[in-house]
């Protein structure tokens, strides 16, 4: 039998791509690094989360599946939709009050007024600090037997506003939200302070010529031309809001009292290293996940119809 | 150019493929399998953990001791106290899930009981300190002992649970100790309106610490049986319902209800209420022994004195009982590395030895040690707890609750004294937890008797080392 061999001098048909498709190769080969660290870091764990979800799992033993019974055990978990709707009262509330702190902050430290840089290095300082020691601080701050709050409020006679704020279920929540929100106000004041240094100073001078007042000046030209400078700000709000609530309610109250301050990751760790369960603590993540994308894309939505209006 | 950019992005991805594999070479190579042998010009290491050391002097004590291990061994030991007692459950599954290694841990009995043992992550020790077992108290190790096998190794000291106050105080208004709860509200009315403080301050922002009120209450409402009925419960042969237990959230809720207990409780973390005790801003609170080093640390200006939770109850025979045991503990984790478990069992053997146990235990202040070779500390309300509490001191009902059971009163307790919960809604939440634990997780109480070969194949130490055993 002869076995025929090819020569090695033999040449394969060049595969000349259109230059389109080197485009887009190009394009998908630059992406391709992130795309896997993405799938890696998000995608796997989403899925891997997703496929425990269905099962009875302490975190240590072999898993059991049990189907959607997690999703079940959820949906009569008073504890977690009480912590879901925390979540989203927590985003909300400061979302809206940092960033109008925020704007308000900006609007005064834009001005040419004495001590301006030191005013804007004490508001942007929180923003440095961790949370653990925010948390810690504002703990013995909002004291009832030592701390300066109250003492404040009893040595300015008002006493009649001491409360405990920390131990009250009816403004736990607020209590710290207010932590959350003075700690991130500087970082959205600097944002505000970005946008409004990059309106140009000649619409301000063709407004008064025009007779303008501050006031409408604010409103015709300034807030206007914040618009995109206020949307990145409310999606970071947005985002941190729902993503890092997570250290401050746990340094501050861990949740309680009675649930009163627990968001959903709060319950959700506890869920796993507490109480061993880690099936039904992914079922309540992927809930948590579907509320949010919903949120996301109802944001995205407005947000994209703004700027085309724009 | 096209091309140019098409092969330079080729490159780039190559590379950053590359980069991003190249870390996992070298964990590769140091990660020690069971089977291998350690190698032998190189000491090997050895991972304590913990909950950060807050009796005063105690951490330095335990640096001797470890350095002291280290020389006699010829091994590096790698300490890790962080966060506190309640965070070693969570601790040790998070260790486990990143293939951390821990050779001990500190424990309590409260976690052995309610979730560490019957998780799989500690260790069989049965065999491992029957060698030097005789140094352990009588009773000792029966909290550590869950279905025939021990656990955890009590280490620490034995506690009770009494109500502080500050004697000068009490000598100055002319007050006495009260034994029930009536003699209690005056003395509360009297030290608000003599010197305008908080009459009894609780650590409410340390959610842990209120069950113990449950623990007291039920002992009384129950009749003395609480330890008796709790087993009914987790058998399900009773209802947390029932009267007993909605009596005893109805006694407490009438601590605040009557001035005793105050708002400023319930936001008072453990580091506040020994300074608003300390500093004579509260004349009362109520805690396990093991505040006695801190109290006696911080207390400079007044004597202190204790005595037991009042009676809350009138029936005859009823005495007041205390929540209390050896609650601190040393344990092997179930997947500490198995190569190191003749280091793991000789540093058990190490540190209950007379010289190592007294130079960390005594900051402790003993007043009930659980080592023999540890002698009571020297202080003037010791013969008073020894005589009087310890007749009266059960285990602590979270050492035989789930972790469920107990988070539901540590939520319920609370939210009776605000008046956030009725007693009655407050017992069914707690029934409620138990059910959802039984449906969600087949909860069984004696969860031994279900586990498989394979399962106690896990915990079994594959070999039991010979270890010295010095005084």
């Amino acid at each position: 039998m002869r076995i025929s061999v090819l020569s090695n001098t033999r040449r394969y048909p060049k595969i000349k791509l259109s230059s389109k498709w080197q485009r887009y190769l190009t394009a998908y080969l630059m992406v391709l690094p992130a795309l896997m660290l993405y799938i890696i870091f998000v995608l796997y764990p989403l899925l891997r989360g997703l496929w425990i979800s269905f099962h009875r799992w302490d975190g240590l033993t072999e898993m059991t599946w049990i189907g959607i019974k997690n999703y079940g055990f959820v949906l009569n978990d008073e504890v977690f939709w009480k912590a879901l709707s925390n979540t989203f009262k927590f985003a909300i509330v400061v979302t809206v009050v940092k960033n109008v702190f925020g704007l308000l902050l900006a609007l005064i430290l834009n001005r040419e007024i004495r001590g301006r840089t030191f005013f804007r290095a004490a508001a942007f300082m929180p923003v440095t600090f961790a949370f653990v020691v925010i948390g810690v601080l504002w703990s013995w701050i909002y004291n009832p037997t030592f701390g300066l709050l109250n003492t404040f409020l009893q040595s300015v006679g008002l006493g009649f506003l001491i409360q405990g704020w920390l131990s009250d279920p009816k403004i736990a929540l607020f209590s710290v939200m207010w932590v959350d929100i003075w700690k991130w106000t500087g970082f959205h004041m600097v944002l505000f302070l970005a946008g409004l240094q990059s309106i140009p100073t000649e619409y301000y001078e063709a407004a008064a010529i025009d007779g303008a007042n501050t006031r409408q000046k604010l409103i015709y030209i300034t807030l206007p031309l914040l618009r995109q400078v206020a949307a990145v700000s409310i999606l970071l709000s947005l985002i941190g809001a729902f993503a890092s609530n997570y250290d401050v309610v746990y340094v501050m109250t861990g949740g309680g009292p009675f649930h009163s301050t627990e968001v959903a990751l709060t319950w959700i760790v506890s869920t796993i290293f507490r109480f061993s369960s880690v099936g039904k603590a992914n079922a309540m993540s992927m809930i948590l996940l579907l509320f949010v994308a919903i949120f996301g894309i109802f944001q995205l939505i407005f947000m994209t119809r703004r700027q085309i209006e724009m | 150019m096209k091309k140019a950019i098409f092969q330079l992005a080729a490159i780039v991805l190559l590379v950053s493929m590359v980069a991003c594999a190249s870390p996992a070479t070298p964990v590769s190579t140091e990660a020690v399998g069971p089977t291998q042998e350690p190698v032998s010009t190189e000491k090997r290491v050895f991972h304590l953990q913990g909950a950060a050391r807050t009796v005063p002097g105690q951490e330095e004590a335990w640096d001797e001791v470890v350095t002291a291990f280290e020389e006699e061994y010829n091994v590096n030991v790698e300490v890790r106290w962080q966060g506190e007692w309640s965070d070693i459950a969570q601790q040790l599954q998070t260790a486990r899930l990143a293939n951390e290694p821990v050779d001990i841990t500190t424990c309590g009995a409260n976690q052995t009981n309610s979730t560490l043992a019957r998780s799989g992550l500690l260790m069989d020790i049965t065999d491992i300190i029957a060698p030097f077992q005789d140094r352990f108290v009588k009773g000792m190790l029966d909290p550590y002992t869950i279905g025939g096998k021990v656990w955890a190794m009590p280490w620490d000291v034995a506690s009770t649970s009494a109500v502080f106050y500050n004697v000068d105080m009490f000598k100055e208004l002319g007050l006495s100790e009260p034994s029930t709860f009536a003699e209690l509200v005056d003395i509360s009315n009297k030290i608000k309106e003599e010197k305008g403080i908080i009459p009894w301050i609780h650590q409410g922002k340390a959610p842990w610490m209120w069950p113990m009120w449950f623990f007291e209450t039920f002992a009384q409402t129950s009749g003395n049986k609480s330890l008796e009925l709790t087993g009914d419960f987790l058998v399900g042969n009773r209802k947390f319902t029932s009267p007993e237990e909605v009596a005893a959230f109805e006694a407490i809720a009438q601590f605040y209800q009557d001035g005793i207990l105050t708002q400023e409780s319930l936001d008072t973390d453990t580091e506040g209420m020994r300074a608003a005790f300390a500093q004579q801003k509260a004349a009362m609170f109520y805690g396990g022994t093991w505040e006695m080093p801190n109290v006696r640390d911080a207390v400079t200006d007044f004597e202190v004195g204790v005595f037991e939770f009042p009676l809350v109850v009138d029936t005859a025979g009823v005495v007041p009982q205390h929540g209390g045991g050896p609650d601190g503990c040393l344990a092997i984790p179930g997947f500490a590395p198995k190569e190191n478990i003749d280091l793991q069992a000789q540093f058990l053997e190490f540190v209950s030895r007379k010289e190592f146990a007294n130079k960390i235990l005594q900051p402790a202040l003993p007043l009930l040690p659980v080592l023999t070779n540890v002698p009571p500390v020297d202080d003037p309300l010791a013969p008073e707890l020894n005589s009087e509490f310890i007749p009266h001191t059960i285990r602590f009902l979270d050492w035989i609750w789930p972790v469920e059971v107990n988070d539901a009163v540590m939520q319920g307790v609370p939210a009776v004294i605000v008046g956030e919960m009725t007693p009655e809604e407050a017992a069914a939440s707690v029934q409620k937890a138990f059910d959802t634990l039984v449906v969600e997780k087949e909860f069984t109480y004696d969860w031994w008797t279900s586990w498989t070969a394979d399962d106690w194949a896990k915990v079994t130490p594959s070999m039991i080392p010979t270890i010295d055993v010095k005084e």
